[in-house]
This record gives structure tokens, C-alpha cells and sequence, in this order.
């Protein structure tokens, strides 16, 4: 393999890899009309986190607590 | 979850250690504890209520299990067998105490797997890796939190869960 045809392979392997920022996709808010297909689920995200992680400021246990009792958080409506 | 829970929950688990309600242990998470109290109480009613958990034979840590040395692997068997059924304040013991058979209301598996290899039979762990539990089939909580301090207590190890809620369905 010649100097060039290495170079050519090169950059075509960068090319596979690197995505542009045009090709990620996007989240987008829909209105209700948008949406076709409505569930009938709630749900939430939790999660555990810390100050010495995240930099929050208080310590967060939310996912031990809904295990323990669906009364330790809030549903939100999705 | 565990509270309002009505007759069932599942749970698949890399581990289970958790506190039963027991003073002598380092281990602060009590969701063993949840669930002996949800236990008793269905008890005490004469409900149904059935807790299936299904975690792998053996945590996954390098080491062999009868090497008398300290080694992380045993260090984890015990902290788990403190909090299922091994010494006289685990999870079983104190069901036990309380004038309650464990079996009749939770049970653990683990899973192994056969084949074979060069015309001899052979068999394998199943290490479960999942993380979820699953209440009354209504409920469910998964993620990367494993049950045990490290995911739990939330100023350890950063993990991130979702949990869903099914509505009523429409007749």
C-alpha cells in the first residue's frame, strides 16, 4: 500500500466515525395534536446522585426510595 | 413500590444485600427490611402476596470461594447470605422469629446454564446482570442501580432509573 492509498483509508475511516452535528437527532416538544400515539402510562426518572458527582447541592436517593414507597416522589403525567 | 404493593413482586438483581432490620451490619439500604415488613403484614391478613428474586450463584468477582483469605468475592457472599437467610438476623431468620415460614411468601433463584463442549457436558453460571423490579405486573422500576449500598445510597456510585406507572386500561 503506497503513502497516498494509506492517507485515502484514512480519512475515509475518520469520515465513518465522525458524525456531523447535523445527523444527530433531535428531541422535540410535541403539542397534543402532534401526538399520535397517547398512552396511558406514568412515569418518572429517577436517579442517584451527589454533590462530589453532579455538584448538586443535597445528596439525591431517589431511586432507594421509590423502591420503598411510591409515596417518596412525585408522577408526572406523560 | 414495595409498600403499595398488592400480591407480587418480582425482582431480578445482580445482588441482594440489603438491611433486614438488623443493628450488627454496616449495610444502611432496608429495602430487605420493606419487604420482610410487606411480608408480615400480609400475614397477618391472610393474603396472598409472593416475592420472587432472581440474582446470579455467585457474585461476579475474581477469587476462589473456599481461599480462606479475605478476598472481595467472600466478602460479598457474606454481606448477601447476612441479608437472605444465613445467621439468625437475615431476612429468613427473623420471618422465622415472627412465626412465618419465608418460602410460603419469598423465594430466591439463580440459574445455571448446560451445553457441549469437545463431546463432554458442561455448565455455566447465568450471571444475571439485569436491574429491575416488577410489582402486581402494574408497576415497574429499571435501571443501572443494583440492590446494594454502592447504588443506593446515592452518594456513592451515580445511577440513573425510570419508573412506570400503567394506567387503567380502557374497556
Amino acid at each position: 500500500m503506497t503513502e497516498e492509498q494509506k492517507q485515502i483509508q484514512k480519512e475515509e475511516e475518520n469520515e465513518s466515525i465522525g458524525l456531523e452535528k447535523d445527523d444527530l437527532p433531535l428531541f422535540n416538544v410535541l403539542n397534543n395534536q402532534q401526538m399520535t400515539h397517547v398512552g396511558t402510562c406514568t412515569c418518572q426518572i429517577v436517579r442517584s446522585s451527589s454533590n462530589w458527582s453532579t455538584g448538586i447541592s443535597d445528596t439525591e436517593n431517589s431511586i432507594y426510595q421509590a423502591y420503598i414507597s411510591k409515596q417518596n416522589y412525585k408522577f408526572d403525567k406523560v | 413500590m414495595i409498600r403499595e404493593s398488592e400480591h407480587f413482586i418480582y425482582i431480578e438483581n445482580q445482588f441482594f444485600i440489603s438491611n433486614p432490620g438488623r443493628e450488627d451490619t454496616i449495610v444502611k439500604n432496608r429495602i430487605a427490611m420493606e419487604i420482610k415488613n410487606r411480608i408480615i403484614k400480609a400475614h397477618h391478613k391472610g393474603t396472598r402476596f409472593m416475592v420472587i428474586v432472581v440474582i446470579p450463584l455467585l457474585p461476579g468477582f475474581s477469587g476462589d470461594i473456599t481461599n480462606q483469605a479475605k478476598t472481595v468475592l467472600r466478602a460479598q457472599v457474606r454481606y448477601q447470605q447476612q441479608s437472605i437467610a444465613k445467621d439468625k438476623f437475615s431476612l429468613f431468620s427473623q420471618l422465622k422469629t415472627e412465626g412465618i415460614l419465608a418460602e410460603d411468601y419469598i423465594r430466591f433463584y439463580a440459574l445455571r446454564n448446560h451445553g457441549v463442549l469437545n463431546d463432554k457436558p458442561v455448565q455455566e453460571i447465568i450471571y444475571v446482570h439485569s436491574k429491575f423490579m416488577i410489582v402486581d405486573d402494574r408497576r415497574f422500576i429499571i435501571g443501572s442501580s443494583n440492590i446494594n449500598d454502592r447504588s443506593m445510597l446515592g452518594d456513592r456510585d451515580s445511577e440513573i432509573g425510570i419508573v412506570v406507572e400503567e394506567g387503567m386500561f380502557k374497556a
